[in-house]
């Protein structure tokens, strides 16, 4: 039986050629054609001209699997355009961001996916999909004429690289940074203005909060996993880190104070379900009007002045995240990544998507939804000048020019969830124990241990950690 | 006098009973009636407290929403087809299974069949997904039709074995002394006593196929996919599009219940008419 | 025709359950062998090594830590919580229902509404419900005078609140399958009681239950076991949150396998849930007999 596995296993890795001219099961008539061409393609192929791809890909189908959400928004909406240009089909599948790692992970352990390309949070994924030989190096393919690679310059190669080979895996679709969200209106009621450091922060907070009529100044992730990331800013603000030397600094004085900071913030001004609050939580807590001030990622804003959302569209102001004593220091991570699955028959045609997602119609279209693309031409376009309000394009561009040392705003390491957790558990105490527990210290130690015995079951311990710091 | 007394002692009665079945229905109707009516609201009219639970400007875009982006048609299809198929196979294999189980007591096979019901679903879902994509069998009906009744017919012995075991045996007793042989005994008496169990095994597996979830979730594909995958599909880890799902709820409960309906009916009437009770 | 018929009668036994067994032999034998094997292995997509088998070692990480031992304390709570209450109100809502009275057709479809939901949708009506600030259930807490409570968001409260959606959710099942029992019982012993002078509670207590011992006891060990190996409401409401409050041993594996990518330590943690699970049910099928005989079957 475990042999009979392990050749599955090997069958999964070594792509599904073995599977030979199986056109998979989805038995749609593009299949057979595309059959024969994939043995003749080459990724160089790909760069000739434009009509002559164009003929030799009509009538392909590919299947892309995406996550519900605003880019598979912006996909469909400019989906046709893409059909009809090159003769491509796309079977489009979207799920849920769990799911479609379920589904991802099993249809590739099992090696007879018929998936071409796909969507992927890089941070989260990428090792895992690539260590298994699941992702189609990018290299050559970049090199094609017909795209700009260039334009992604400001996009943080590390979070896009096969670590085995340095070469390029996936697309970066846009990027996440932090900004502080608030209520115009409560603030000029009360006479405060936007906070620029952690001092002012505390002060807002003093005079907004109003728990008795059940309104509370600020909220923020307070849930175990989700919160890490949102925590970062504060955790490289107060002037700590996830690591030193490729060990966890998780315990270490600065981290320390920061998590107290954190704790007090949430424990004593943030309402009474932030344990369980992550993303779409600060939607709800923003929108019910709960709240005077909210710190997350940049994607909020849409559903934030969606007159369809809230009932306080018209009264959200934008600012960057106030200062810590060591400086602004959001993340700049790569949210949403796209990929090429190795295994895929239609290679060219799916490259030709990839183009297309990573391409300059959508980043124009996700933009000024909250989804910030890294090509920096599209910065310029007037689609994007003209929809987006300015103390949002100044808030944003602050602080993608910030130098920060917060590059991911997670721990970087092959275990990142299980660091996410130990380190979580140790806020969601210091929350809540309003950043006054007695336990903290030792609390933050536990943690650090666990994460560097994560790093040592992996191999990244100390002067092995893999990671730029 | 006496008659009076009596008959305010039925009215109070009638009153109090009255009060029970309420105190049962609003519990369960009363959220039903919220996501009903969050249906056709904006988000900001969801949050709104207090709810305004009638009287308030309906907006029909969840709905045109759904129905534009969603192949609802299709989608229920698969699921009746699906939800229908492995109903009535595991009726077929299940039901005389349960049958000799009780009159044997055969609780080792009873056990054996329930196990399935005891694995986990992931366990169930990767070994499956290895196996039916090698036979190419991944996105077809038969795939899942096998894998729901993999979780239906646990359901339908277990429960049919425990009604089975409630008859009293004396009834089939006098029939095979009168020269009628046991498949006979157990489709003219048996069955036609056991349609009350029939109706709720059958409901209860329909179901459990129809918002089945993660086998779909793996094992179907854009051919085969059902219901419950879609509904999903307004569920992201990012955010969740609340409007959207709430209608698309609604859009998934009313077949359910046209549907059930109609499958009980089915069964009442399949079964011999004039049967009497034990 | 005759002679098959003849056949049949001789061996109804076989013929009737060998296809029933068959089919699911066959289709539970493959995936705990397979769940089994991969639990013997080391087993890490984030490595990309493959498989390798490590002697049981995944079984003595998963048993000697804590986090196991912690998820399977709140399995427990969570099963037992949610299948007593279950249990306690689908019998009472049947016996109810069991009366005649007019359209008791339309309020037996009414209380199978909420089975009809995907658990998904009901667990994020739920969490819609249950948020703690504008959500609806606080608010009627508060205009009632009950202080407020964090349900879902405090380690206190998150199990109970997730069993109550579940029980909201599956007591219908419970009572679908009690009504179905109540209405085939014999009428003789329970019009008898009646004659003698018994009080409903006395002839519920003395003669309905006992008739429906076999009928409770299929549908409570049902539930005890999909409850106990329940995912999707979890999942949906919290992902067995805040601070793992509410990750039981299913939700653990899941997400070992799904956010960790251990495949092999998932495989062993749902091997253990299996084997506690079959434990659980043979030792009530045990009792069962027992009081089977007890009142005289």
């Amino acid at each position: 039986m475990k042999r009979r596995i392990c050749l599955a296993l090997a069958a999964a890795l070594l792509g599904t050629s073995l599977a030979g001219c199986s056109g998979g099961t989805s038995g749609l008539p593009g299949d057979t054609t595309t059959a024969q061409e994939a043995k003749s393609t080459e990724a160089g192929n790909s760069s000739q001209a434009e009509d002559s791809s164009e003929s030799s890909l009509a009538g392909t189908t590919i299947r892309v699997l995406s996550m519900t959400g605003q880019i598979s928004d912006a996909i469909e909406a400019h989906l046709d355009e893409f059909e009809e240009e090159t003769g491509i089909t796309v079977n489009l599948e979207l799920y849920g961001e769990a799911q479609l790692r379920e589904k991802l992970t099993t249809e590739f352990l099992a090696g007879s996916s018929t998936i071409d390309a796909f969507l992927m949070s890089p941070l989260q994924d990428m090792a895992a999909y690539s260590n298994n030989g699941w992702i189609e190096p990018l290299g050559t393919y970049l090199e094609d004429p017909d795209f700009d690679w260039e334009d992604f310059s400001s996009a943080p190669m590390d979070q896009i690289i096969i670590q085995s080979t340095g070469e390029v895996g996936a697309l970066p679709l846009y990027s996440s940074v932090q900004l502080m969200f608030y209520r115009k209106d409560v603030f000029e009621e009360k006479g405060v203005a936007v906070p620029a450091d952690y001092e002012e922060l505390l002060e807002v907070c003093e005079k907004t909060n109003d728990p008795a009529n059940n309104f509370y100044s600020i909220a923020c992730r307070g849930e175990k996993i989700a919160l890490t990331s949102q925590f970062s800013p504060f955790l490289y603000g107060c002037g700590g880190a996830y690591f030193k030397d490729g060990v966890c600094a998780f315990h270490t004085e600065e981290n320390i104070e920061a998590a107290r900071f954190y704790g007090k913030l949430l424990g004593a001004y943030a309402p009474e379900g932030i344990l369980t609050a992550g993303y779409s939580q600060m939607t709800q807590l923003f929108n019910a009007g709960q709240v005077a001030m909210c710190i997350d990622a940049i994607a909020l804003y849409q559903t934030l002045i969606d007159p369809n959302e809230s009932a306080f569209y018209d009264k959200v102001g934008v600012a960057p995240i106030p200062e810590g004593p060591a400086g602004r220091q959001s993340y700049k991570q790569v949210v949403w990544g796209s990929s090429i699955y190795s295994g895929s028959k239609n290679k060219e045609a799916a490259w030709e998507f990839m183009k297309f997602v990573a391409g300059k119609d959508i980043a124009a279209d996700i933009t000024p939804k909250g989804m910030p693309t890294f090509r920096a031409s599209v910065w310029e376009d007037e689609r994007v000048t003209s929809a987006m309000p300015e103390d949002y394009i100044a808030a944003y561009n602050e602080e993608i020019s910030a130098d920060t040392t917060n590059q991911y705003g997670l721990p970087r390491m092959t275990a990142v969830s299980e660091a996410r957790d130990a380190m979580g558990e140790a806020i969601v105490y210091s929350i809540e124990t309003k950043g006054e527990g007695a336990e903290l210290e030792s609390k933050m130690q536990e943690a650090a241990q666990k994460v560097d015995q994560l790093l040592k079951d992996a191999g990244e311990y100390g002067s092995d950690y893999p990671y730029s710091e | 006098m006496a008659v009076n007394q009596y008959k305010i002692r039925k009215l109070l009665k009638q009153v109090l009973f009255a009060g029970l079945v309420l105190i049962i229905v609003i519990p369960v109707l009363f959220p039903l009636y919220f996501v009903l009516i969050s249906s056709f609201k904006n988000m900001a009219q969801v949050y709104l407290m207090p709810p305004k639970l009638i009287r308030f400007q309906p907006i029909l875009d969840n709905y045109i929403y759904i129905f534009k982006t969603q192949h609802y048609g299709t989608y229920i299809t698969n699921s009746a087809i699906v939800a229908v198929a492995s109903t009535a196979l595991s009726l077929l294999l299940g039901v005389p299974a349960a049958y000799v189980i009780a009159r044997y007591k055969m609780g080792k096979a009873n056990t054996a069949i329930l196990t399935a019901r005891l694995l986990p679903n992931i366990s169930i879902l990767l070994p499956y997904y290895f196996i039916f994509s090698k036979l190419r069998m991944i996105d077809t009906f038969a795939v899942l039709i096998i894998s729901h009744m993999v979780l239906s017919m646990p359901l339908i012995v277990w429960i049919m074995t425990g009604f089975f075991q409630d008859i009293p045996i004396e009834l089939e007793e006098a029939a095979i002394v009168d020269g009628c042989s046991r498949q006979r005994c157990f489709k003219d008496i048996i069955l036609p006593i056991s349609t009350p169990g029939l109706v709720t095994c059958s409901t209860l597996s329909f179901l459990g196929s129809w918002n089945n979830f993660q086998f779909a979730l793996i094992l179907s594909g854009e051919k085969t996919r059902t219901l419950p995958v879609s509904l999903q599909y307004f569920v992201s880890g990012a955010d969740i599009r609340w409007g959207r799902m709430l209608a698309a709820t609604i859009v998934v409960i009313v077949p359910t219940i046209v549907l059930t309906m109609i499958l009980q009916k089915y069964i009442v009437q399949g079964m011999t008419v004039g049967a009497v009770k034990g | 025709m005759k002679k098959i018929d003849t056949f049949i009668n001789k061996h109804i036994k076989w013929v009737f359950s060998l296809p029933a067994l068959i089919f699911m032999l066959a289709m539970i034998a493959v995936p705990i062998t397979m769940t089994l094997v991969f639990s013997l292995n080391e087993w890490n997509l984030l490595m990309g090594t493959g498989m390798k088998f490590n002697w049981g070692k995944n079984y003595m990480d998963v048993l000697s830590g804590s986090e196991f031992w912690q998820s399977l304390a709140i399995t427990v709570y969570y099963t037992t919580l949610a299948t007593v209450a279950e249990m306690l109100l689908g019998i009472a809502i049947a016996l109810v229902l069991n009366q005649n009275f007019r359209g008791k057709n339309v309020v037996k479809t009414i209380v199978l509404l909420p089975y009809m939901m995907a658990p998904i949708a009901v667990g994020l009506m739920w969490m819609l419900f249950y948020e703690p600030s504008s959500g609806l259930l606080n608010y009627i807490f508060t205009s009632v005078g009950l202080p407020r409570s964090a349900f879902v968001s405090a380690k206190q409260t998150v199990i109970p609140s997730i069993a109550a959606a579940e029980t909201w959710q599956m007591t219908p099942m419970v009572v679908i399958v009690c009504l179905a029992g109540l209405s085939s019982l014999p009428l003789d012993p329970i019009e008898a009681a009646k004659v003698d002078g018994a009080t409903p509670i006395q002839t519920f207590f003395q003669v309905t239950l006992p008739l429906m011992t076999q009928t409770l006891f299929s549908i409570g060990l049902l539930r005890f076991i999909d409850v106990f190996k329940s995912f999707d409401l979890i999942y949906a409401m919290t992902k067995g949150g805040p601070a793992n409050a509410s990750r039981t041993l299913n939700l653990f594996a899941y997400e070992t396998a799904f956010s960790y990518y251990k495949f092999g330590t998932s495989s062993t943690m749902l091997m253990i849930l299996f084997v506690i699970v079959l434990l659980l049910s043979v030792g009530v099928m045990k009792i069962q007999r027992k009081l089977v005989e007890y009142y005289g079957g």
